[in-house]
């Protein structure tokens, strides 16, 4: 019953301008599959080409083996979630869903009794009356998600489709739209921007830049072992730290030492989160704490040594029972990150100064 | 009770100023002509008005004028939809020029238009003389007021549409598309229906420029009483014999249909807005 995608060499220029370079992706039946990327990337435009409302130069889309490129968009049998909903405002909220039969000219017995099942699937039952204008935001996307679905598409494709919604809102959406994916197993494909979002509700995310796959995995997989700096620091805050590496040893611009890699010798740039840096009272610590500010459940701390600054963020409680604050004097260390020498682009995993590698380290070798 | 009871309370003062400014304006320029004509018509006392408003040629005239009228616009209706949509929805070279030429019949004299209209479509004009073999006469007959009519009324139905096209949503169509519409179910389910209120706004403003137009229709229509005059030449000619009963009873008579065709115009756009939830 669920379709599996297979897109291969898909290709798009808009008056000189790439805007899809060779894109090749499977997407398993049944799967949750995110487009992760920065505005620009091309993952709208990707999503709008398996939809059939944007064509492209070169390349093929196909729906378990049989090539849709050649047909249009109202014989593909696809859902589409807008990010502003496009819903017929002239229409009542079950009017609406049930647009995608009328034009089939299914019997009207039939809209009526599938317009009221999925009212009940997206809990809206008593607002099939409605006008589109009555209703809330987040009703709103739900309206637009039983549209879609109620074709029975072969395959469900949201743009953005939490884009304008506030934060609370999205968040009991994205966990609802996760249950139903759980439910009815149907292909489903979404555009985001929002790394977040993509790792919770995909069981695969594709991160895209400039037209172009930069990498393709579970969350887990993309978050441990980045292919590109690109990609690692799409996937959240970030430390940057430019090195140069002698003999395995990472040293800092100013030549104190940063932690261990497998590379040997050359320039390079360390990626280190603000999570991965220990941080240990010492008053006779290189390091100053500058400033520190508690948002919440975390506590976020400047560091600084020697011209270099680094964020790095603890649990608040962690920060309290340890004693810090600003102007202290600490000792501090990379507990993980990733390195990327001048010479390469694949990162090496990098290990505390203390000791060589780590057990969940030495697993990366090789990776990217 | 104070004023407040029926009317919003606004971070602008001068409600009442501005009320008054309206009421006095919309007298001067409206409402004491008209009510110096009806007057007038009054002074005929009921019999003599009737007698001279049902004279067989006013009323041959009025249907004329009246049927031309909606004729006219309803075309424009439709041709004006299709300029306004393909001014707003594309980009090509000369597009600006064509939009500044829809405000021509505007600005042009009307009389100039009929005379060249009439040039145009008489049997041996350029394009009367391509129709003329198929049997087919545009001037001095009621297809010439039409035309004429239709000349005057199209720049009302652009102008009305151009804005409410240029906010229509392109993903509303996409979602039709993708739901399985065809081009023509969109237009019609998806498409036509929030434009309607404009059209129905641009087919009033039409009509009742089509109603009164005088100028541009003379030289084409031919003029035959009770088949090709219209009713505003019928007045011009009693004042000219001055038959100035006979002027004002149709004047009443004309002023009283446009005002209930008018109304019905604003009844049904009323009525489609509530519909269709604009």
């Amino acid at each position: 019953m669920s379709t599996r995608i297979e897109i291969a060499g898909l290709s798009k220029a808009l008056t000189g301008q790439v805007v899809l370079d060779g894109i090749d992706l499977t997407i398993p039946p049944g799967e949750l599959t995110a487009l992760l990327g920065p505005s620009g990337s091309g993952k709208t435009t990707l999503l709008r080409m398996i939809a059939g409302l944007d064509r492209p130069d070169r390349g093929t889309v196909l729906f378990d083996g049989e090539d849709v490129l050649t047909r249009p968009a109202r014989e593909r049998g696809v859902g589409l979630v807008f990010q502003h909903y496009a819903l017929f405002r002239h229409m009542t909220v079950a009017r609406n869903i049930g647009f995608g039969l009328a034009v089939r000219k299914a019997p009207r017995a039939r809209i009526a009794e599938k317009v009221q099942a999925l009212l009940r699937l997206v809990q809206l039952e008593f607002l099939g009356g409605r006008y589109p204008a009555q209703l809330s935001g987040g009703q709103r996307q739900r309206v637009a998600l039983a549209r879609a679905l109620a074709i029975e598409p072969r395959v469900l494709l949201l743009d953005e489709p939490f884009g304008a919604l506030d934060a609370v809102v999205r968040r009991d959406l994205r966990r609802w739209l996760r249950r139903l994916h759980r439910e009815m197993h149907i292909t489903t494909v979404f555009v985001t921007h929002d790394q977040e979002e993509a790792f919770e509700l995909a069981d695969r995310v594709v991160v895209m830049n400039g037209g172009r796959i930069r990498q393709s995995g579970t969350p887990m997989q993309l978050y441990r072992e980045p292919a590109d700096s690109f990609v690692y620091r799409f996937l959240g805050e970030t430390n940057e730290i430019p090195c140069r590496i002698e003999n395995g040893l990472v040293l800092a611009e100013a030549g104190f030492l940063l932690g261990r890699t497998e590379t040997r010798a050359g320039g390079g740039t360390v990626y280190v989160r603000p999570h991965q840096i220990a941080i240990r009272p010492d008053e006779a610590g290189a390091w100053r704490i500058t400033e520190m500010v508690a948002s919440g459940p975390a506590s976020r701390i400047g560091l600084a040594r020697e011209g270099l600054i680094l964020e790095a963020i603890l649990p608040a409680e962690q920060a309290l029972a340890l004693g810090l604050g600003a102007e202290m004097a600490v000792e501090v260390e990379i507990t993980a990150g990733v390195v990327i020498a001048d010479a390469a682009t694949a990162p090496a995993p990098l290990a505390p100064a203390a000791r060589l590698a780590r057990p969940h380290l030495a697993g990366q070798e090789g990776t990217g | 009770m104070k004023a407040s009871a029926w009317r919003e309370p606004s971070v602008l003062p001068g409600f009442a100023p501005s009320l008054t400014a309206t009421l006095l304006w919309l007298g001067l320029l409206i409402i004491a002509p008209l009510a110096a004509m009806v007057a007038t018509a009054a002074g005929l006392g009921w019999g003599g008005f009737w007698t001279l408003a049902l004279r067989p040629r006013v009323l041959a005239d009025l249907s004329v004028s009246v049927s031309s009228a909606i004729a006219a616009s309803l075309i424009d209706a439709v041709f004006g939809l299709i300029i306004a949509w393909v001014l707003t929805r594309y980009r090509f070279p000369g597009r600006q020029l064509i939009d500044a030429l829809i405000d021509l019949p505007f600005a042009l004299p009307t009389a100039v238009a009929g005379i060249a209209l009439a040039a145009l479509y008489a049997p041996q004009g350029p394009i009367g003389a391509v129709l003329a073999p198929f049997g087919i006469t545009i001037a001095y007959t009621r297809a010439g007021i039409v035309v004429a009519l239709m000349f005057v009324g199209l720049p009302f139905i652009v102008r009305t549409l151009e804005p409410v096209i240029a906010e229509l949503e392109i993903e509303q169509e996409e979602a039709a598309e993708v739901l399985g519409a065809s081009a023509t179910t969109s237009f019609f389910t998806v498409l036509l229906p929030p434009l309607l209120p404009a059209l129905l706004t641009g087919f009033a403003l039409a009509l009742a420029r089509a109603l009164g137009e005088y100028g541009s229709v003379i030289f084409i229509a031919g003029n035959k009483p009770m088949v090709s005059e219209i009713l505003p030449l019928l007045i011009v000619t009693e004042l000219e014999q001055f038959n100035i009963p006979g002027a004002v009873a149709i004047a009443t008579l004309m002023l009283a249909a446009s005002f209930l065709l008018l109304i019905g115009v604003n009844l049904l756009q009323a009525w489609v807005r509530k519909r269709h939830g604009a």
